[in-house]
């Protein structure tokens, strides 16, 4: 089978097997809870684009929040449960690559979590509209949803090929989530407070930069709110595309490490020909 | 027979764990290629890299005619439990282009026709074990490479396996498989790899093994009479002889057993009990593997008692 061919072959099972279980649909119901929450929050405070703004911060927060979490929890045991069953090995005997097999899974996933969140958004879509937001504003504000979600689902996989135990994998998925939502935020926050803001630009931009999280809120903010974002966050030399890089980064690289880590536990087999006169 | 393929001067480790050391193996076209060894030695690797899931560290897969399709079955497959068999399989024949009516007919002959529909959660050991032969079997391939197949299946299950296993062969197909069950594959296999942490201690067609080994067959003579008589006869034709229950135990060469029985026949035609069991894998596992047996003296024990004449 063509490499394209398998891929999606391999994303239509992964699409399958978590569309059947159900706390796919819970967790879609939460994100639609929490869309239609804030949604009514944001009504609460003014029609027009005051009301507008407020909705829109408050789901540019929520997408922080959602995103990770369900990215992370779907893709977690996408290579680990392969591997497990020895469905991983299965489909390298099949003449499916490494490759192959990760790209196949990281569509599968994308789709999937595009659905869980699909709902949410839907409701974000109606309270966005309602409170004045423009149609253009929230495909934006869906763009950079789909590159955080991509950088996610990546680092999902990248978590999922580290190991065969289990609850490694599962601590290092809940780590990685603690640490990209919270502790990123924290070590930034911390230390402007500490040192009264007196840190240079780079080493916050970096900070802020390196934490995809923190990249995805920087474009959002630099593009929904420009004027209030430059003198608060240090972003005067950070442009959209130092952030739209580094989600790049966050979206290939953790790809290409466990891509890397798969070759190095499972070697595809160089087969020589060799004369009939063996 | 010809060679399909041959591992060359395979080397294997995982990390600082050697796993395989210069393992070289061929491969004959159309047989059935037993892996025996024990725990740890190398055997599930060695079908990894035969299969293709795994590169060696040194060494490569050579054959006449390139890559062959291979058929591969893993250990302990769980497959997709919320999948039925049906499903399963559908999934997987889609990368070796499989038809729907040849799904059908492998579903049949592994005799899951019935379950098909069934979620593969609900499937017990030997169904899982069935649905992975059905899965190797998809687009005919050249090459089976089956990692203890036969676990969990039921007596019956197993006959069939190996029903299965012996038309694919005698319609072209080579088979790898590895088992620890000596008894079980005897019968079924016609060449035989020893393995012994992660080198090939011998391997060849089982029969010319035996000879090769010199394993003795074993013909033992009961009677309800005494039948130490024949001892001194026997004896004189340079046959190892021994008492045992109600009787005597020969140690001969395979070729020798015609000649015995001639022999026995021309000093009394109506001993009352024969049984020849001639060297099998069993023999030549103990030999290999240089384990004694309880119930016999070692094969090359043997060889060198019949050799000095004496008992």
């Amino acid at each position: 089978m063509e490499p394209l061919r398998a891929a999606l072959h391999i994303a239509a099972k992964e699409m399958s097997a978590h569309l059947r279980s159900w706390w796919i649909v819970i967790m879609g119901g939460v994100c639609a809870l929490l869309s239609g929450l804030i949604g009514t929050y944001g009504f609460s405070f003014a029609a027009g684009p005051a009301g507008a703004e407020s909705v829109l911060v408050s789901l540019l927060h929520l997408q922080l929040y959602i995103v990770p979490l369900l990215g992370l929890l779907l893709a977690y045991d996408a290579v680990l449960g392969e591997r497990e069953s020895g469905m991983f090995d299965l489909h390298l005997s099949l003449g499916v690559s490494r490759w192959t097999f990760l790209i196949g899974k990281w569509i599968g996933l994308y789709v999937c979590l595009a659905i869980a969140v699909a709902p949410g958004m839907l409701l974000q879509v109606y309270a966005f509209h309602v409170a004045g937001g423009g149609a253009g504003t929230f495909a934006a504000l869906l763009l950079y949803c789909g590159i955080l979600a991509s950088a996610i689902v990546s680092t999902g996989l990248l978590i999922s090929s580290c190991s065969l135990n289990r609850g490694t994998v599962v601590s290092l998925a809940i780590g990685s989530w603690i640490v990209l939502v919270v502790l990123l935020d924290f070590l930034v926050i911390g230390l402007l407070s500490a040192t009264g803001g007196d840190v240079p630009d780079w080493l916050v931009n970096g900070l802020i930069l390196v934490n995809p999280l923190g990249s995805y809120r920087l474009l959002t903010y630099a593009h929904f709110f420009p004027e209030q974002v430059e003198p608060l966050l240090h972003v005067r030399s950070v442009g959209v595309v130092a952030a739209l890089l580094m989600l790049g980064l966050w979206v290939t690289v953790p790809m290409l490490l466990a891509g890397r880590r798969l070759r190095s536990i499972h070697r595809p087999v160089d087969y020589r020909s060799q004369s009939p006169a063996l | 027979m010809n060679e399909l393929c041959r591992l060359h001067q395979i080397h294997m480790g995982y990390g600082r764990e050697v796993v395989l050391r210069g393992v070289d193996l061929p491969i004959q076209r159309g047989s059935i290629l037993g892996l025996v060894g024990e725990n740890g030695s190398g055997k599930s690797t060695l079908l990894k890299i035969l299969s293709g899931v795994l590169r060696p560290d040194s060494g490569d897969l050579r054959g006449a005619g390139g890559r062959p399709r291979v058929g591969y079955m893993p250990e302990n497959c769980q497959w997709y439990p919320y999948l039925s068999g049906a499903q399963v399989l559908r999934y997987f024949a889609s990368y070796v282009s499989a038809s729907v009516n040849d799904q059908q007919a492998i579903l049949t002959r592994v005799g899951l026709w019935e379950a098909r529909d069934k979620k593969v959660a609900a499937y017990s050991k030997g169904m899982k074990q069935k649905l992975g032969l059905a899965q190797a079997l998809l687009g005919a391939p050249e090459l089976l490479v089956l990692d203890e197949p036969t676990n969990g299946l039921d007596p019956r299950g197993i006959i069939d396996f190996y029903r299965i296993l012996r038309e694919h062969a005698q319609a072209g197909a080579t088979i790898v498989l590895s088992s620890h069950l000596l008894a079980e594959i005897e019968d079924h296999i016609t060449h035989v790899a020893f393995l012994r942490d992660g080198r090939i201690l011998r391997s060849g067609a089982c029969s010319q093994l035996v000879e090769h080994c010199g394993l003795p067959s074993r013909v033992f003579i009961r009677d309800e009479g005494d039948v130490a008589f024949l001892q001194p006869v026997l004896r004189s034709q340079g046959w190892g002889v021994e008492s045992s229950d109600h009787g005597i135990e020969v140690l001969l060469p395979r070729r020798e057993v015609g000649s015995l029985l001639r022999a026995i026949a021309g000093v009394r035609g109506d001993v009352g009990d024969i049984e020849i069991r001639h060297a099998g894998l069993n023999d030549l596992y103990l030999h290999t593997f240089g384990v004694r047996s309880m119930a016999a003296p070692a094969a090359s024990a043997v060889v060198d008692v019949r050799r000095n004449g004496d008992v």
